[in-house]
């Protein structure tokens, strides 16, 4: 037997991921980009809120899923 | 109009205080601000007085906008985190988040859910006529015997019986109609002939609202979204007993929400210290195994994986 977990699901697990679900229950899945960061391969998995005005982000290593950095983009106000 | 002419209100609302404080300080995760919170909660509430049309609901309603007080509050800490928090590789405590524990409120959804469906009862026990409404609390809330209900009520067991079976239907009833929309995220709504619920989840892809099968007691969890997937065997996103090698994980919990909260738990309890040392003990025996994080050449992850750049973690369980 194999358990699999993508990405996607490892990063809504974070506790920084799932506060941005708390706090932005309707948001959407962004596309994954490839990128290279601090030398490395790297994948930007990223969320954002339905009207945009926030945004969640975590960049992973490609090959260790490792959380190299996580941005988060709150500019929803009253 | 304000709730100034809803006889009672100010009274009712001075009574509430204490537990407004203390909800506000779970959802916020902080004392100092809970004061000011649930005052703010109490002069909405006050000035939106007259939209309270169940006079016998003005729990639920209070927690209703004390959730929305501190949900713009939240926005508004919001601001000061729009930054990067972790860089280089570290990862730690930063801009207020620590990024390696689960926020002592992971189960606070659990503990919210245990009121709000106390209150759901409330409200349709509210609904029933007085004698079957006896019955039922005499018997299922406190546990009485049919005899003693009978002795208590004055009439026959029979006639005891006959109003519990009545109660029921109506109980029944009013979950599916009146109060449908409380009650389907707690799965107390019949399922469609396919087994699917209504939730209240959106789905991160169209933002339609998601549909549910959830059996608490078997650990069974699927969600699934009919615009994106209306293809009856396409489940994106499903999780069993088999995967997480906790049939109980989901004990206690009713609604979807509070269990996503729960698995979200789980997966990172399970796969952040996998994924630094390279090993996941077997969800079967607990023997540590090989993880194999990031995109092998000659591995297909399942459909529910292959989204995105296709990036996944496996552990082969040995047990």
């Amino acid at each position: 037997m194999t358990l699999d977990q993508g990405l996607l699901g490892l990063v809504r697990a974070l506790p920084v991921g799932w506060r941005f679900a708390k706090v932005h229950p309707r948001r959407r899945e962004l596309p994954e980009q490839v990128v290279v960061a601090a030398g490395r391969a790297a994948v930007v998995t990223s969320f954002a809120s339905f009207d945009g005005s926030a945004r969640f982000a975590v960049v992973s290593a490609r090959d260790t899923l490792e959380t190299l950095a996580v941005h988060l983009h709150g500019v929803r106000g009253e | 109009m304000t709730g100034a002419a809803i006889p009672g209100l100010d009274d009712v609302l001075a009574a509430e205080r204490p537990r407004l404080v203390r909800l506000c300080a779970r959802l916020t995760e902080t004392t100092e601000a809970a004061e000011d919170l649930a005052q703010e909660t109490l002069i909405e509430a006050w000035r939106n007085g007259h939209k309270l049309r169940a006079p016998d609901a003005v729990q639920s309603w209070l927690s209703g906008i004390a959730r929305n007080v501190c949900l713009r509050w939240a926005r508004r800490q919001g601001r000061e985190f729009d930054r990067v928090l972790v860089a280089g590789g570290h990862v730690g405590t930063a801009g207020g988040y620590d990024m390696t524990e689960p926020p002592s409120d992971f189960d606070l959804d659990v503990e919210l859910e245990r009121d709000e469906l106390a209150t759901l009862l409330d409200r349709a026990m509210a609904l029933l006529p007085a004698e079957t409404r006896a019955a039922l609390v005499a018997h299922y809330l406190e546990d009485a015997p049919q005899a003693a209900v009978a002795a208590r009520l004055g009439v026959s067991e029979g006639a005891v019986a006959v109003r519990l079976h009545r109660g029921r239907l109506a109980l029944r009833r009013l979950l599916a109609t009146e109060l449908r929309e409380h009650a389907a995220p707690y799965g107390l709504v019949a399922p469609d002939r396919a087994g699917w619920q209504e939730t209240r989840l959106w789905c991160p892809r169209c933002g339609g609202r998601r549909l549910g099968r959830f059996d608490a007691a078997t650990g069974e969890l699927a969600l699934t979204c009919p615009a994106c997937f209306p293809e009856p065997d396409a489940i994106p996103d499903h999780v069993t007993p088999l995967e997480t090698g906790m049939p109980g994980l989901f004990r206690g919990i009713k609604g979807y929400q509070a269990a996503l909260n729960r698995l979200a738990a789980w997966q990172h309890a399970y796969y952040a210290p996998a994924l630094v040392r390279r090993a996941a003990p077997c969800v079967k025996c607990g023997a540590q195994v090989p993880l194999r994080p990031g995109l092998s050449p000659d591995w297909q992850p399942p459909p529910s994986v292959r989204r995105g750049a296709g990036s996944f973690c496996a552990a082969t369980a040995v047990g």
